[in-house]
């Protein structure tokens, strides 16, 4: 098994090293001289009064209707490669993390090795959905940093595989608990890289990037998926806690900062939709949330109580 | 007299706003009947009914919620900061002392601060449960003060707005054509259908004007996410008033009774704990049966993710370690006869230590062992020191050996040996139930909430010789004999930008398959 769990070893050195030949390329790309063409059908103008935001989406059909439905402009170029590389990045850190389930037999998700790389798996896999889905490599500037970090700091730790605690012998809930926490620790990466990015941009010099709307948007967008996930990887806590422990809450430490993250984002969400927080003040809740999400994770180290272990 | 200050929707309408989003951006408008529109003065009357306005007006404030969100989310962080135990011991003088003597090595002098905050019990102090109600009472106040909007806006929604609003919308579209009002019309009616759009006629202007939205129904969403909160807030008041949490040492090989009027006795048959070579715990399991007189209810090996379930209850697998098997008699009555484990260690670690009330007494008994592998402790190896207190007065202490009795403050203590248990949790919750039916409450509401988002769209037939509005028409529109246009009011335009221009493309597309068909324009 040790020397399966050797070779898996390099599957993370090279997730790490694409990580970072995508984050160059997309440097590069968003620092480029040369622009792409780009395929859109609207255009955002400054209307003079009368409207509360001055920015105001106006749409018209494109004359040339081929080009219509090409919202995606086809990969090509540097940016081929670096999207290639991020899938890459993606798939050698699924691939590892798929090795290990079948040498330990349960999730990858039963120490901070184990949950180091698998929250890099989250984060990349967010990114790469945001990025297809907006055509915006302006983002890897934010996040594949957060990525490459997190690769440094699980082989950083003890990789052994170790027989799971009594209190974490449950695959279901262990798989679906902490799966979710990966899924919504992922979009949290991407709404703070988002938010990031929308606050620099005006000191950013790039010339190839996005609108700083676009940004606000990103993160919203990712902080309406973190909610959720975290909203049912809290539930689902609480229905294995209740099993384990006989109790569904406990304010235990590991607990409570679940419960400061959700609240967090449940307050950015409100004060979004219902005050109509945009721009500044927004970005900076997702950063205090992502924060939240980074003291949840690491509290392990310095928490007490029965999360200790992992 | 009366004024009213009430927001008129049709007033707005003609001035090109909409009306919902008016009202969700300035918040609620107030009628005040017989007063002057600047409020009362100088001690007019004011009706008491206003104290109640003035109360739900507070709790449906968006603001007042944000702060008791924050003020909720500042409380658990320090809680899972902040060394933490239980109201029970702090409610006992002695065990917060010794918890505050102890706190003070980590805090120093903001011990006592922190004390008088109550936030070495923050989850059981006053001010968390007044935070904990005053955001239930604001979640059931917004729920209460929305529903009539998420109501008007599925089914009485603002059809019509002004000609200029499509000048002025936040986002905005346009298609230009030579098909007739009506073709345009139908063909902008159909394109909006396909993507999923409920589409309503503009009364005000039937032929010319449409209102669509989509998922106008997913207000319910947001009222099942909130009022998911107050089932689970009532389902943790009914856990802590009418929940049973009792942790019982087993004796291996023992019985304990059950208790609470269930008749039932609990029996550890066996116990073993086994590590791995490196010495990480690998499994905890308690063979346990449970009976009712002679009858064996229910039976099973009990691990830390698996507990033995009946009638209600739940015996969860929690410790293990040594306990000594204790009898005590008064006059020649046995009043106690029990397994007292020894949960904790002297602090040169030399000795294994335990307590139990002495019942129909107000005495407390320490029981001290020596501690396995030890032979420098205070008790010799086959003996038991009791230690007899009354509040924080030591009454006596005695030495016994094992299987010989001892006499002490009226009582004869007899350890008869030492032998190892299991510690179990019984569990029984009321409110458990409540929790899993809010917590399905709160994922369906948000689910609902994120995943059909409310999409709303005005769109407006206009001939161009003749425009209806100020904006001017220029490039290839300019050519057409009409426009459609599209106004929308959303907030998320990056996210909203690609519907829209899906939806332009698709209504060109469409009015082009029109013209090439020969329909009459």
């Amino acid at each position: 098994m040790s020397e399966v769990l050797q070779l898996a070893e390099y599957l993370l050195t090279a997730s790490l090293v694409f990580v970072v030949l995508a984050l160059i390329c997309n440097v590069v790309i968003i620092t480029s001289r040369q622009r792409r063409a780009a395929v859109q059908t609207s255009e955002r103008v400054t209307v003079a009064a009368g409207v509360p935001s001055s920015d105001t989406l106006v749409v018209s059909p494109v004359p040339d209707r081929s080009r219509r439905r090409r919202r995606r402009a086809p990969l090509s170029g540097l940016a081929w490669y670096a999207t290639g590389f991020a899938a890459i990045a993606f798939v050698c850190v699924l691939a590892y993390v798929l090795l290990r389930m079948s040498l330990t037999g349960h999730g990858p998700f039963s120490n901070q090795h184990e949950f180091a790389v698998s929250f890099v798996l989250g984060i990349l896999g967010a990114y790469l959905v945001v990025e297809f889905v907006y055509q915006v490599r302006a983002l890897s500037l934010a996040v594949l940093p957060i990525a490459a970090v997190l690769l440094l700091y699980a082989m950083s730790l003890d990789a052994g595989v170790q027989p799971l605690i009594p209190a974490l012998q449950n695959n279901l809930l262990l798989t679906l608990h902490v799966g979710f926490a990966i899924l919504a620790y992922g979009a949290a990466a991407v709404s703070c890289g988002a938010a990031a990015l929308y606050l620099l941009h005006p000191k950013l010099r790039l010339r190839n990037l996005p609108a700083r709307d676009l940004f606000d948007d990103i993160g919203y967008k990712a902080a309406t998926v973190t909610f959720p996930m975290l909203t049912i990887m809290i539930v689902l806590g609480a229905v294995w806690a209740n099993t384990a422990w006989g109790r569904y809450w406990g304010w235990d430490p590991k607990e409570t900062a679940a419960l400061v993250t959700w609240l967090i984002y449940g307050a950015y969400l409100h004060a979004r939709v219902t005050r109509g927080w945009q721009g500044t003040r927004s970005a900076v809740l997702l950063l205090v949330g992502f924060l939240a999400v980074l003291f949840a994770y690491f509290g392990n180290h310095f928490f007490g109580g029965l999360h200790s272990y992992a | 007299m009366t004024t009213d200050h009430r927001f008129r929707p049709e007033a707005a309408a003609d001035e090109g706003v909409p009306t919902r989003d008016a009202i969700a951006a300035h918040g609620a408008v107030v009628t005040v009947d017989g007063a002057d529109p600047g409020g009362p003065k100088g001690g007019g009357e004011v009706a008491v009914s206003e104290l109640f306005r003035w109360v739900y007006r507070f709790f449906y404030s968006k603001t007042v919620g944000l702060i008791l969100i924050l003020a909720m989310a500042v409380y658990a962080l320090i809680g899972s900061l902040v060394t933490q135990t239980s109201a029970a011991v702090w409610a006992d003088p002695a065990q917060r002392e010794s918890f505050l003597a102890r706190a003070e090595e980590v805090y120093g002098a903001w011990t006592p601060v922190l004390g008088a905050l109550g936030l070495f019990h923050a989850f059981t102090s006053v001010p968390f449960y007044v935070v904990v109600t005053m955001l239930a009472l604001s979640i059931l106040a917004c729920t209460t003060h929305r529903i009539p909007e998420l109501w008007r806006r599925n089914r009485h929604p603002h059809v019509h707005v002004a000609p200029r609003f499509f000048d002025k919308a936040r986002s905005r579209g346009s298609v230009p054509t030579d098909a007739d009002p009506a073709t345009a019309l139908a063909a902008t009616r159909a394109v909006l259908e396909r993507h999923r759009f409920r589409v309503l006629t503009d009364d005000r202007a039937p032929g010319q004007a449409l209102y669509a939205d989509r998922h106008a129904w997913s207000g319910i969403g947001t009222v099942i996410a909130h009022l998911s909160f107050i089932v689970i807030l009532a389902a943790f008041v009914i856990s802590a008033s009418f929940g049973i949490e009792e942790d019982l040492a087993v004796p291996v090989g023992g019985t304990v009774e059950v208790g609470h009027d269930t008749g039932l006795t609990l029996t550890a048959l066996s116990f073993s704990d086994t590590y791995t070579e490196q010495g990480r715990p690998a499994d905890y399991v308690s063979e346990l049966q449970l009976r009712r007189g002679d009858e064996v209810v229910a039976q099973q090996e009990v691990r830390v993710n698996s507990p033995l379930e009946y009638g209600g209850f739940r015996f969860h697998q929690t410790t293990f370690g040594i306990a000594a098997d204790v009898r005590v008699a008064l006059d020649g009555q046995e009043v106690f006869a029990e397994a007292v484990p020894l949960k904790w260690a002297s602090n040169d670690g030399a000795n294994a230590v335990g307590r139990f009330d002495l019942p129909g007494t107000d005495l407390e008994v320490v029981v001290v062992l020596a501690a396995s592998g030890r032979t420098d402790g205070v008790v010799p190896v086959g003996a038991a020191l009791f230690e007899i207190y009354r509040g924080e007065e030591r009454v006596d202490a005695k030495v016994a050996l094992q299987g010989a009795a001892v006499s002490s403050a009226g009582h004869d203590f007899t350890f008869e040996r030492e032998r190892q248990f299991t510690g179990i949790r019984m569990r029984q919750d009321p409110g458990e139930v409540w929790m899993w039916i809010g917590s399905a409450l709160l994922v369906i509401g948000m689910s609902i909430t994120f995943s059909f988002a409310y999409r709303r769209l005005w769109a407006r037939v206009e001939t161009i010789s003749e425009p209806a509005t100020t904006e001017p028409v220029e490039g290839p529109d300019a050519r057409a004999a009409r426009l459609i246009r599209f106004g929308a009011v959303e907030r998320s335009v990056a996210s909203y930008q690609r519907l829209l221009e899906d939806i332009v493309a698709d209504l060109d597309d469409e009015l082009a398959d029109l013209d090439a068909k020969g329909e009459p324009s």
